[in-house]
């Protein structure tokens, strides 16, 4: 009988595992808030074009075009994560992530936000959060290391669903990046190359930079086979340079991604929880 | 490798189906994606998709979980002149064109920037994807049936199959047109 204690210790909940458990679902949680507060003045300005103006696309089911929807759900989504950065107790937590989940679902899904990529990114980073809601009374220990795996491999997704779609002739030889920021976007980053280089130097400019975004989405591909550590700082770098090198507002978009990426990069309390992590 | 390995079989030995199921998303999402590198179902069904010109709604909403963030090589035009034959006058005041990143229908179904575009008027849009040989044209008219609202009609949809000098080498109409309110 004695002998078995050990083992049923392992898998006893611990507090200060659940702690740290909750303590990444915040990160995450922080980061879709973020993403969605950025939202604001965007999707303020074209819910009043929507009520004064309404487009009818047959396409679209009644339910996902009414201007109705898209505003509760954009309330309800933010309303889970405030919530669940509040909230403790797991069930709570399970009804808040899962409330959050499908009122993102929904807007990525309808016909005023689904061009948005988001919903679509925040959508994964919810579907992460519930499930480590459901996963609060696992052992830290083993809990954290899939956790980061699989932070991870929802990352990797994102970056392969990017660099896929640009393995065609107009990305690689730079004339798609050429045409949409390199010839007209007012940004720093395109100010400065305009500033410093000729047309013809400008164009070659966009196929290397253009190759480099392609080369770099899919190393981030492979995100889930690198070391934890190693990939989420890779993440965030990414990232990173995604939002300040071509639009700040793409911030609403990575943020929550980068949230994702910070759980690989917390440090676990105990030296038992560290030597489970070293992979 | 080890990582995955160890969340599978921790998985496995916590019954954690809810995990093994986010895998599983993971897994078909990511093959829905790679697959458009291989199969020209699928990189017609990712094109239609950015055309708002998938099979049916339901299809287009599972698509959507899959991530396509500055995919293909997207063009539009609109115009306010409304041209039967689909033909765009390039010296018309309201002609626009312009390349876009993704998801090119958003310039009609979008609420802000149908207000820059459209200014409140009917007009006819046109948008061009592609990615490898193969392109999705789609032509739309939008048309104001009541003073306060506008109206999604697709006039033309075809697939293109063009040569390395971008021209047409085969087209194929879909059978889209005259979907109206």
């Amino acid at each position: 009988m004695n002998e078995s204690l050990p083992e049923m210790k392992a898998l006893m909940p611990e507090i200060g595992g659940r702690r740290d458990a909750l303590s990444l679902l915040k990160v995450v949680l922080v980061g879709i808030l973020v993403s969605l507060t950025l939202k604001i003045s965007a999707f303020a300005l074209f819910d009043r074009v929507n009520e004064a103006l309404p487009i009818i696309d047959s396409f679209f089911p009644v339910f996902f075009r009414s201007q109705t929807v898209a505003r509760i759900a954009y309330l309800l989504a933010c309303s889970g994560c405030l919530l669940s950065i509040f909230v403790s107790q797991q069930k709570h937590l399970v009804f808040a992530t899962l409330l959050m989940l499908v009122n993102l679902a929904i807007l990525a899904i309808h016909q005023s936000a689904y061009n948005d990529v988001t919903f679509m990114c925040c959508s994964w980073a919810a579907l992460w959060c519930v499930w480590i809601t459901t996963r609060l009374n696992e052992p830290f220990e083993s809990l954290f290391p899939r956790a980061v795996w699989l932070s991870h491999l929802i990352l990797s997704l994102i970056f392969l669903g990017g660099a896929v779609g640009k393995v065609t002739h107009g990305y690689w030889s730079g004339q798609v990046l050429f045409d949409i920021y390199f010839q007209q976007r007012d940004f720093w980053f395109y100010n400065l190359f305009r500033a410093s280089l000729s047309t013809e130097n400008l164009r070659e400019a966009a196929t290397w930079h253009s190759r480099m975004v392609i080369i770099s989405e899919f190393v981030c591909c492979l995100l889930w086979l690198m070391p934890a550590k190693i990939a989420s700082a890779v993440a965030v770098a990414v990232l990173c340079g995604i939002a300040l090198t071509n639009n700040f507002l793409l911030f609403s978009v990575v943020t929550c991604l980068i949230g994702l990426a910070i759980v690989g990069l917390h440090q676990p309390k105990s030296a038992q929880q560290r030597e489970a992590f070293t992979d | 490798m080890n990582r995955g390995w160890n969340f599978l079989i921790q998985s496995f030995q916590r019954r954690d189906l809810l995990g093994l199921a986010v895998f599983a998303m993971l897994v078909v999402a990511g093959l829905a994606a790679v697959s458009i590198l291989f199969s020209q179902t699928m990189k017609e069904a990712a094109l239609k998709r950015f055309h708002l010109a998938s099979d049916t709604y339901p299809q287009w909403a599972i698509h959507q979980a899959v991530p396509a963030m500055y995919n293909f090589e997207n063009r539009i035009k609109f115009s306010n002149v409304i041209d039967g034959a689909g033909n765009f006058d390039s010296e018309e005041e309201s002609y626009f064109s312009d390349a876009v990143n993704h998801f090119p229908a958003r310039f009609i179904t979008f609420g802000d920037q149908r207000h820059a575009f459209a200014k409140g008027r009917e007009g006819m849009f046109e948008m061009e994807s592609v990615f490898g040989d193969t392109a999705l044209v789609s032509r739309w008219e939008i048309t104001r049936d009541q003073p306060n609202q506008l109206t999604v009609n697709r006039v033309d949809q075809r697939i293109e199959y063009r040569d390395r000098g971008n021209e047409v080498a085969e087209q194929r109409d879909l059978d889209r047109g005259g979907e109206d309110e």
